[in-house]
């Protein structure tokens, strides 16, 4: 087995860091998106379920409100780090062409499972409530 | 008990029409018992207004003999007892319990989604695991490999994930749990309303002159909440998530870190319908209806209760707190391009 070069060494710490960013945080994020989206459905039910002027509906609605602000948080700063994980290996791969033809190549045969980390972001109406 | 009046907004599973013919039935008896009581034969004198409506007179005596159905007497009686249904309608427009389950099951999907089962939730911590702290712990283990202050404190933002999806799991939980403790006191509250309706007929049709009866009755709605926020789920849970104290009667304090404390919920309350006359057996059923209706607030307070102090439990302004409920936001989501260089290098060095 040939020993690998330094661009091949190179290329391969690039790849498992996109992967990473494209592979590993995005199953993450999509788990608290998920969450964040079914939580905010149950704000098209609670009036009707609990009526208007329950007692238990402004406490609960509290509690599931911070709730989902901190799923949505969670879900924002995953996707970030994804993103910037993105720029690093952009700006890597720049400084060596072998690198990021290896990478290109790598990228290439594993793209159904690689994903844009920004794809998944929340809709504006599963925004955390500030 | 403010959920009892206004618009309700439930679908109509035709409730109200079933408790609203249970109300004009207890009209109906109080007219035939009053009527019985008044008649030829009968044991009470007329009270002035009441003989002001039966007969525009105020002898205090009856002077119409029998009160017979379909008789002017009996009209006016069935007017004198009008404000009977005016007590049960506030219960016909009470939640429709169904309405709360398409929120207990997203929910539910909420605590599938962290790897948690909503109907085991003891027994689940392996999969809460896997679901999200696998993939954070191989992301973190690789970027520990690399160089530079964003890499190297990732695991500020990578180590709270250990436990948070597990106090995620347990405030999905405990907004599960408070939906279906309000549920269930809907579900109770009507099947009380009914047997306190059923119980005044029975009262009402069911004695003998001045023999007086006294009817029965289970209050279920006293054991709606504690059968549920008592139950007390973990998920292996590190914040201290308040799930039955308050319910099970016991202080909050002291139900910190009791994970598996469970209230008895056999616990039984009764009321009871009775009187020797018409209008003290209504007086009974009013009575009756106060106490539904005091119990029904004292029973949603308990949930409000649980609710805030876990409310207050995820907003704490302590750090250390609030790191088990949502992980520090990491420096390298915030890095620049022009800063890559520094804070974010290769393991191994560039060809």
């Amino acid at each position: 087995m040939p020993h690998p070069n330094d661009s091949e060494l190179f290329a391969s710490d690039l790849e498992k860091l996109l992967r990473v960013a494209r592979i590993k945080l995005p199953e993450m994020a999509e788990v608290y998106l998920d969450a964040n989206h079914k939580i905010a459905r149950t704000g098209d039910a609670d009036t009707t379920a609990f009526t208007v002027q329950s007692r238990v509906l402004p406490s609960w609605r509290a509690l599931r409100d911070e709730f989902q602000r901190v799923l949505g948080q969670t879900a924002d700063n995953i996707i970030d780090t994804a993103r910037v994980l993105e720029r690093v290996v952009d700006h890597y791969a720049r400084t060596d062409a072998e690198a990021a033809a290896a990478l290109k190549k790598a990228v290439g045969d594993s793209e159904s499972e690689m994903r844009t980390p920004g794809s998944a972001r929340l809709a504006p109406s599963e925004m955390p409530k500030e | 008990m403010d959920t009892l009046d206004g618009a309700g907004g439930a679908e109509d599973d035709g409730f109200a029409d079933k408790l609203m013919s249970k109300a004009r039935k207890v009209q109906l008896a109080a007219v035939q018992k009053r009527a019985e009581e008044i008649g030829d034969g009968g044991t009470s004198h007329l009270d002035p207004a009441e003989e002001m409506a039966l007969y525009r007179t105020q002898t205090g005596r009856v002077i119409g003999g029998d009160v017979l159905p379909g008789s002017r007497q009996w009209a006016a009686l069935e007017d004198w007892y009008s404000w009977i249904p005016g007590i049960f309608e506030p219960f016909a427009h009470l939640p429709n319990p169904s309405n709360f389950s398409p929120i207990i099951d997203e929910m539910k999907s909420v605590i599938g989604i962290f790897g948690g089962d909503a109907d085991h939730p003891e027994a689940n911590y392996e999969k809460i695991d896997s679901v999200v702290w696998g993939n954070m712990d191989s992301t973190a283990n690789y970027l520990a490999q690399w160089r530079g202050r964003a890499a190297t404190t990732f695991d500020s933002f990578s180590d709270p994930f250990q436990q948070i999806p597990h106090n995620h799991c347990a405030l999905a939980y405990i907004l599960k749990q408070g939906v279906e403790a309000n549920k269930q006191i809907f579900v109770n509250v009507r099947r009380d309303i009914c047997a306190v309706a059923d119980s005044t007929v029975a009262a009402l049709l069911g004695q003998d002159f001045g023999a007086g009866t006294d009817i029965s009755y289970e209050l279920t709605v006293v054991a709606a909440v504690a059968g549920f926020l008592s139950t007390v789920s973990s998920f292996g849970a590190t914040l201290p998530i308040v799930f039955g104290a308050v319910a099970a009667g016991a202080s909050i304090g002291a139900a910190r870190g009791s994970s598996h404390q469970k209230k008895d919920p056999s616990e039984r309350v009764t009321g009871s319908i009775g009187g020797h006359t018409a209008d003290t057996v209504l007086d009974s059923m009013i009575d009756a209806t106060k106490q539904l209706t005091k119990l029904v607030g004292s029973e949603e307070d308990k949930i409000v209760e649980v609710l805030d102090r876990n409310y207050e439990t995820i907003t704490s302004p302590n750090e250390e707190v609030r790191r088990q409920i949502i992980a520090p936001r990491p420096r390298l989501a915030d890095i620049s391009g022009a800063d890559i260089d520094t804070k974010m290098a290769p393991p191994t060095l560039r060809p």
